[in-house]
């Protein structure tokens, strides 16, 4: 029998947990009141293999991880190292064995692991810390998080592509911590599975409204049995999602141990700001105010600018398409007509871009 | 050389069954929504037994309600003896150990593959010649290619796995067979990525996964982007690009891999025996 969401409300406050990419960043996020952060820390050796993001994202060097990590630590905030690779191969063993060996001796909490190679490596290096299994491994089942669990892990990040009464059911069958994304850029397709690196090519600057994935360029659909006649042109992939804040109550309920924000590569105001407004709504729920909680989230979306320095607010980035989170799988967000202010705005930045 | 044709749909396996090939592996590779019936799965392998082919169960990525039938189908299967099973989730991973008689394949959605990408280049940064090799070799690898992950797998028996047409990635599929692998070979349709939030069933106007009519079985779509210089094909939950198969990738293939696995897909418009065994006929030519 699998308990309503809502059972679980009071049985704990998940902890919230921030992306950095600096040492500034650190200090911002934890002010905005983090739980834990995580980060990836540049692999010198790997310098020019991107998938999904550039080296900018992660933090230059090994001695400002070591700042980091001090400065965490001090105020009672762990630090989760991300192990960039969602796959390993021999010849990349020696780079990755010392990389790791590197963080963890600047004393990260954690390691967040894509690759059941990785995790081998890491079990064979002795290290002792807490081992957090990625969205890589696409578990969307209670069975494939207590097989991670057997392997050793003692966190699983869920798939994003999963509804609350899913991942409701997981935490109750699972025998480790189970956390959740909350916020960001949530994939239109499966993390683990898709091969659509973001290699930065000029086109993914023009996207609309800001969003910057190729799943969320335009494309020109045509039928397989008639290719001289196009359907539509249109971003057929973009299934993009980007906030829970109007699930979070439902989500507290289901028991996860925490809110993960998308954003090593978001600029470092970002950060802090997305911290800050969780941090205030999880602690408005955990104390009963859920009125004052509402009213919160109504006036966030009307003023909250979605990425800074977009011109759009999340209620016209996100709310009036409906790119909720956990929501109805079959959603069609390119399908819904854009309001006025935010149409209006669009042939602004339109005018802006080609300028 | 083995050829097997991979279907979820019972009248293609139909076409299947009367074709030139070795075995049919039934059930879908991608959506949890199309796994079978419990009784169209006992059909399925009826008839394909019965035409005196092998039977090949295939699973894709499922969430808890999918994993629940899976278990379903596993208990079933086990009682029919020795039967191969491709598995595509952590959780079907999990629970194959419980069924002594059934023997777990590694599918294409647990084995990684950097090359499956469809962009031109492999990196944004224009760089030298040492660098560009550097990178090719980290490219084109599989996760498999790390002995504890290959010991790990055979560890808990398996022996056959499925990878991608690639031809950058050829040399090092042939590590893994010094390694003791198998290597099932799909061929024509590489998939680039997988929803949950399926784009041809959005795009056709479809409410709900419980609900949906399963356009997917009969049609699908090219998308066309010109800045990212691609052609991709949409079927179902999947995006794909396709492969070009050369006659020396053939024959240098037929050597190696155990299998090769032609899928019943409208992208390549192969939906019948005659498709099947036009292609049977080229890959043995």
């Amino acid at each position: 029998m699998i308990e309503s969401p809502s059972k679980n409300l009071e049985k704990r406050t998940p902890k919230l947990i921030s992306p950095i990419r600096s040492f500034e960043g650190v200090v911002r996020v934890i002010n905005a009141g983090a739980d834990k952060v995580y980060c990836g820390v540049r692999m010198p050796e790997m310098g020019h293999f991107v998938l999904y993001r550039g080296s900018y994202a992660e933090i230059p060097t090994y001695d400002e991880l070591g700042r980091v990590v001090k400065y965490a630590h001090d105020h009672g905030v762990e630090v989760l190292l991300t192990v960039n690779n969602p796959f390993m191969a021999d010849i990349m063993d020696g780079v990755t064995r010392r990389h790791i060996r590197l963080c963890v001796d600047r004393g990260v909490d954690g390691l967040i692991i894509g690759d059941l190679g990785i995790l081998s490596l890491v079990r064979d290096m002795g290290v002792d810390v807490q081992l957090y299994a990625s969205t890589y491994f696409t578990s969307m089942n209670y069975e494939a998080v207590n097989f991670l669990g057997n392997l050793g892990f003692d966190h699983a990040i869920l798939e994003r592509h999963m509804t609350i009464g899913e991942i409701s059911e997981i935490v109750q069958r699972s025998k480790i911590g189970v956390e959740v994304f909350v916020h960001g850029a949530g994939c239109s397709n499966i993390n683990g599975k898709c091969y659509l690196f973001h290699f930065h090519y000029p086109a993914l600057d023009r996207s609309v409204k800001g969003f910057c994935n190729p799943c969320n360029l335009p494309f020109e659909v045509y039928d397989v049995n008639d290719k001289e006649k196009m359907l539509e042109n249109i971003p057929a992939m973009d299934a993009l999602t980007g906030c829970s804040l109007c699930l979070l109550p439902d989500l507290i309920g289901t028991g996860v141990e925490g809110f993960k924000i998308v954003g090593r590569d978001a600029p470092t105001a970002l950060q802090e700001n997305i911290t800050r407004l969780y941090r205030e709504l999880i602690d408005l729920i955990t104390c009963g105010q859920i009125e004052a909680f509402w009213e919160r989230v109504e006036s966030t979306k009307r003023t909250f600018m979605a990425v800074p320095p977009s011109i759009f607010t999340l209620q016209e980035r996100l709310c009036e398409e409906k790119r909720c989170y956990y929501s109805p799988l079959f959603h069609t967000p390119y399908r819904i007509p854009l309001s006025l202010s935010a149409w209006t705005k669009l042939q602004f930045s339109s005018i802006m871009v080609e300028e | 050389m083995r050829v097997s044709v991979q279907t979820d749909d019972l009248n293609m396996l139909k076409e299947a069954v009367e074709s030139d090939c070795h075995a049919v592996r039934f059930g879908p590779e991608f959506c949890e929504w199309k796994i079978p019936s419990l009784d169209l799965l006992k059909e399925a392998y009826e008839l394909v037994v019965g035409e005196g082919k092998g039977f090949i169960y295939t699973t894709p990525f499922v969430s808890n309600s999918g994993i629940e039938r899976v278990r379903e189908h596993l208990t079933l299967l086990n009682q029919k003896g020795r039967i191969d099973v491709v598995i595509n989730d952590l959780g079907t991973f999990n629970i194959i150990g419980n069924y002594p008689n059934l023997r777990p394949r590694l599918g294409r959605q647990l084995v990684f593959i950097p090359a499956r990408c469809p962009w031109k280049e492999i990196t944004q940064t224009p760089v030298g010649f040492f660098e560009r090799r550097h990178l090719e070799r980290i490219f084109y690898q599989t996760s498999l290619n790390y002995t504890p992950t290959i010991r790990f797998y055979q560890k808990h028996g398996v022996e056959d796995v499925d990878v991608d047409w690639i031809p950058q990635s050829f040399p090092y599929y042939d590590s893994l067979i010094k390694h003791g692998f198998n290597l099932s070979m799909h061929l024509q349709l590489i998939p680039v990525t997988v929803t949950r939030r399926c784009h041809m069933a959005r795009f056709l106007g479809e409410r709900s996964p419980e609900s949906c009519t399963k356009p997917c079985n009969s049609q699908a779509f090219m998308l066309k982007n010109n800045l990212l210089k691609v052609e991709l094909f949409l079927n179902g939950n999947v995006i794909f690009r396709l492969t070009e198969m050369t006659q020396r990738d053939t024959e240098h293939l037929r050597k190696r891999a155990a299998e090769f696995i032609i899928s019943m897909n409208p992208a390549v418009k192969m939906n019948s025996r005659t498709r099947i065994n036009a292609l049977i006929k080229d890959l043995n030519s």
